[in-house]
């Protein structure tokens, strides 16, 4: 088995939280078959009521898969990131805020 | 074991100032309402401009029309509607930002702030809350009255980002987190048979693949019981895995009823430097556990009683000690009805026989319960 760590992002496509949130729903929406909007909640179960597990590491994995589909690569986002979202939107605002700080932050 | 009392007493203090915190409802504006802030003070700041354009007033302006610009997109993506596909689960899509009793608590959300995590046990996929109880121990009858908690707290050591992340393809990843946590089952009577401290240095593996993940922990272990007369040092080693297809974790649904539950499959080895006081047939290194967590939830019967929260609950944990050939089942199952994301009031039934020492335990409780 071969392992390849990440690389930098050479041609990120993120480039505003529009960008994010449109990647960020489209996957979602694959992955646990749903339909979602930045107003549903992760754990509620008028949302994807996803437990804490779930969320930590499945719907966290998602977040990296997505970002790393899109060209870029998270920095400073760890699952208790995720974990203190309540909803989509959320996310995506976390997501942003982490792929738009200046570099060395 | 001085260090430990200290920590084993601020762990309880944490967990019980945490239950006198603030509960004001603090909501949090809407993006409209942020979006018309902005526009009032970016056209102050351009009549400003436009009367007496000094350097102090650019700067002004210039600040005014970031965040107006900011604003802007946010109301934006707040108003893009989704699209849904005809095979697709529909979700309820608004999740109020105020709900009855209050969900954005600022007291707790200061502390998940500060990376630290309240619940009953670890690994409880649902995260059942701790719990503040006055419980009634069946052994004995109407003398059995005591009054006891039951609490998981949990410290983020990388908060500030991924240590290791490996991709093994396009759609599979590796991931760990490391965190510290301190769990506690005590009581204020019968110290000496089932109550518990569990201290853990945690490490969380976790492989994402197409359609669900597989879950990894590892940790260093000391387990004792209240006043660390029997203590025993290992490691435990845990996997779960989640499918929201299979409603392992979770996954949208629109029904009366929502079931969830998570297998897990562990092994736990470690030595009783002291096993003086330790039942004969409990002394074993090496367990192998099962345990199978499951919540019926009530959303829509919840949401016409005012409730954030109603289900019922199971939490079973089966262990074999390998050397002693003795199955232990330790039994929890309850009722749970949160007033807020964050607090509830619930009643639990366990029975069966929970680490270290393996005593029996029948008891049930009325509780308090709190998770952040």
């Amino acid at each position: 088995m071969t392992t390849q760590a990440a690389t930098a992002p050479s041609s990120c496509k993120l480039l505003s939280r529009q960008l994010v949130d449109t990647a960020f729903i489209a996957a979602i929406n694959t992955r646990y078959n749903a339909t979602v909007t930045d107003a549903t909640s992760l754990q509620g179960t008028d949302g994807l009521d996803l437990d804490s597990v779930a969320v930590t590491t499945d719907f966290y994995g998602l977040v990296v898969l997505t970002v790393h589909d899109q060209g870029c690569r998270v920095r400073h986002l760890s699952p208790q990131t995720i974990a203190g979202c309540d909803t989509v939107g959320d996310v995506v605002d976390k997501v942003w805020a982490d792929l738009s700080a200046p570099f060395g932050t | 074991m001085g260090i430990r009392a200290a920590f084993g007493c601020c762990t309880i203090l944490l967990v019980v100032t945490s239950l006198f915190g603030a509960t004001t409802d603090s909501g949090s504006a809407s993006p409209q309402a942020i979006y018309q802030g902005a526009l009032k003070e970016f056209k102050a700041a351009e009549s400003d401009c436009g009367n007496q354009p000094t350097a102090g007033a650019l700067t002004r302006l210039a600040k005014a029309a970031q965040a107006l610009a900011e604003a802007t997109t946010r109301l934006e993506a707040r108003k893009a509607a989704p699209t849904a596909g005809p095979a697709t689960r529909v979700v309820a899509g608004e999740h109020p930002v105020k709900t009855p009793g209050g969900e954005t608590n600022n007291f707790f959300k200061m502390l998940s702030d500060h990376h630290l995590s309240l619940s009953e046990s670890p690994g409880a996929g649902e995260r059942n809350p701790a719990r503040f109880s006055y419980s009634q121990d069946l052994r004995k009858g109407t003398t059995g009255a005591q009054f006891e908690t039951d609490f998981y707290l949990n410290w983020d050591l990388d908060p500030g980002g991924i240590p290791t992340e490996f991709f093994l393809s396009n759609q599979s990843l590796i991931t760990n987190a490391l965190s510290l946590s301190a769990q506690g089952k005590l009581s204020s009577t019968d110290t000496q048979s089932t109550d518990a401290w569990r201290f853990r240095f945690e490490d969380q593996l976790v492989d994402i693949f197409p359609k669900g993940s597989f879950v990894l922990n590892a940790s260093v272990k000391e387990e004792s019981d209240r006043d660390f007369h029997l203590e025993r040092v290992g490691t435990e080693i845990w996997t779960t895995i989640t499918d929201t297809s299979l409603f392992i974790g979770g996954g949208p649904t629109k029904s009366w009823i929502v079931p969830q539950w998570r297998p897990y499959l562990g092994v736990d080895i470690g030595e009783y430097p002291n096993s003086d006081t330790l039942p004969a047939d409990a002394n074993s290194t090496v367990w192998l556990f099962g345990r199978l967590t499951g919540r019926l939830s009530f959303p829509t019967f919840a949401k016409e009683l005012g409730f954030d929260n109603l289900y019922l609950y199971v939490d079973d944990n089966l262990r074999y000690l390998a050397e002693t050939s003795r199955l232990f089942n330790y039994l929890k199952a309850g009722f749970n009805c949160g007033f807020t994301k964050d607090l509830g009031l619930g009643l639990e039934y366990s029975y069966g026989n929970d680490s270290p020492k393996f005593l029996e335990e029948h008891m049930v409780n009325v509780s308090l319960t709190l998770k952040f």
